[in-house]
Parts: structure tokens; C-alpha cells; sequence
């Protein structure tokens, strides 16, 4: 059977369930919690995109590839000095 | 014993992978791709000196991220532009307010926020919690590899990110409010 939370208890985990770092049955509780309380769906969802605001913004640049030539360059001196 | 070859090889193949979360990392350290390309270079060369003392099985990109944490600070010690240290406990973070009688509830204005804007707000934080929310929010690592990567423990990791987004959220809602992209809260 699921647990159930307040609301004070959700929002205490509400970080680590964004993050999926919860065991399984306190993130069942959680999301049952959300599912069925709105104020608590609507912190979980701002949580959310705020996570995924930046994840995806900033979380796909890439190193130019000038800077990994630079990187294997100085690699390949540093193995041939070794 | 390995030849330099095998223990390029296998450098290549667990740390390579890693520069593009590297160099993300850096540019946050820095702010400057000039000194981030040389922090990654940096980080690199020391990780391949040190290559013998990582050990197997654990998280290579933990490993890394202590060895460009350990650079940066030394860097910036050397040239003597380290921030002055805070007292992370009493940075002051708005209370926890609930959304749901704000007219975004579930923010959907951060979608109208230009990136150059939400950097700005990154880079305004203290090093201790952007590197955290770097590592969390925008690499997604776990509590665990943060914790190792900044040789802090996880509690502390939680803390600073809890901070770390509160400061950050308040940032851009302020900022929304001024562009108006949303009404501010009733009775502020």
C-alpha cells in the first residue's frame, strides 16, 4: 500500500523526487501525492521545468572542435615526453 | 606494467568521452572560453599524469571534475582573483512560496527567458552553489558523483542545490516580472 504525505512532506522531497534520487516507494508516495493535490502539482511541474530549462539549454554544448584538437595535440606531446 | 600506448589507450577511452562536459563546466568556472579552453587543456594533461592513481570502477567524471575543481581554485589563487569567501548558511533565500495562486503556476515563463539572461543569472550565484547546480541541474550527476567530484558530502550537496535553486528561481522570476512576462505576486 502506498503511503500518503502532506503536503509539507512533499515539498520536503519534492528536490530529490525532481532529481529521481527517492527510493521507489517514497517516490510512489510522492507522485501519488502530486497526483492528486494541485498548489503540489503545480511546484512539482515548476521544479520540473525549471530542471529541464536548463538541462536544455545549456547541457547539449558541445567542446569546439578546435579546442579537442588542442586537447589531443598536448595529450600527444605529454605521451611522447612520458 | 602497462606501455604508455595501453595506458593511453585506456585514458582515451574512459576520459575522452568526458570533454564536452568539461568544457561546459569550465566555461561556468571561467566565463571566458579563452581561459576555459585552457582549464580543459589543463585538467586534461594533469588527469593523463595521474592517470595510475584512478581507480577503476569508480566515476571517471567525478575523478575529473575534482581535477579541474582543484585547477580553477588554484588558478585563481595564483593570480589572486579569488571572490571572497561567504558564509553559505546565511545566504538569504526567499521563503518557499507556493505557486499555484501566481498567474504561471508551473513556470512556463523560463521558456520566454533568452539564454544569455539565464546565464547571467548562474554566473551571479556563489561558486560553491553554481558549480552544484552546473553539476546537477544542467550535467544531471547524481547527489553521489557531486558529492565525490567536490569533495563535500551529499548533505551538503542537497543544500547547496536547494539554495542554489531558490536564489536562481527568484532571479528569473524577478526578471520575468520586469519584461512582463508575468504579473508579480498579488500583495508584493
Amino acid at each position: 500500500m502506498t503511503a500518503r504525505f502532506t503536503c509539507e512532506q512533499t515539498l520536503e522531497l519534492l528536490m530529490d523526487f525532481v532529481k529521481r534520487e527517492l527510493p521507489a516507494h517514497i517516490a510512489e508516495a510522492v507522485q501519488h501525492h502530486v497526483d492528486i493535490c494541485r498548489p503540489c502539482e503545480h511546484q512539482a511541474r515548476y521544479e520540473i521545468n525549471f530542471v529541464v530549462l536548463l538541462e536544455t539549454r545549456f547541457g547539449r554544448q558541445a567542446c569546439p572542435e578546435k579546442v579537442k584538437e588542442r586537447v589531443l595535440e598536448a595529450l600527444r606531446q605529454e605521451e611522447l615526453s612520458g | 606494467m602497462a606501455t604508455e600506448s595501453e595506458r593511453r589507450t585506456s585514458f582515451d577511452e574512459e576520459i575522452l568521452p568526458q570533454l564536452d562536459l568539461l568544457y561546459r563546466v569550465g566555461l561556468r568556472y571561467t566565463g571566458e572560453p579563452a581561459r576555459a579552453e585552457d582549464l580543459v587543456q589543463d585538467t586534461m594533461l594533469k588527469a593523463y599524469r595521474a592517470w595510475e592513481r584512478f581507480q577503476p570502477g569508480t566515476s571517471a567524471r567525478a575523478w575529473l571534475l575534482a581535477i579541474m575543481r582543484n585547477t580553477f581554485i588554484n588558478l585563481y589563487r595564483r593570480e589572486k582573483r579569488e571572490p571572497i569567501s561567504m558564509d553559505l548558511e546565511n545566504v538569504d533565500v526567499a521563503p518557499e512560496e507556493r505557486r499555484n495562486e501566481e498567474t504561471d503556476p508551473e513556470g512556463a515563463f523560463f521558456d520566454k527567458i533568452v539564454d544569455e539572461r539565464i546565464l547571467r543569472g548562474l554566473d551571479k550565484l556563489p561558486r560553491e552553489f553554481k558549480e552544484v547546480m552546473m553539476l546537477s541541474d544542467v550535467e544531471g550527476l547524481p547527489y553521489a558523483e557531486i558529492a565525490q567530484a567536490l569533495s563535500i558530502p551529499v548533505g551538503t550537496v542537497k543544500s547547496r542545490l536547494f539554495r542554489a535553486r531558490k536564489l536562481m528561481q527568484a532571479d528569473l522570476y524577478n526578471h520575468a516580472v520586469d519584461m512582463g512576462y508575468i504579473n508579480a505576486r498579488s500583495g508584493t
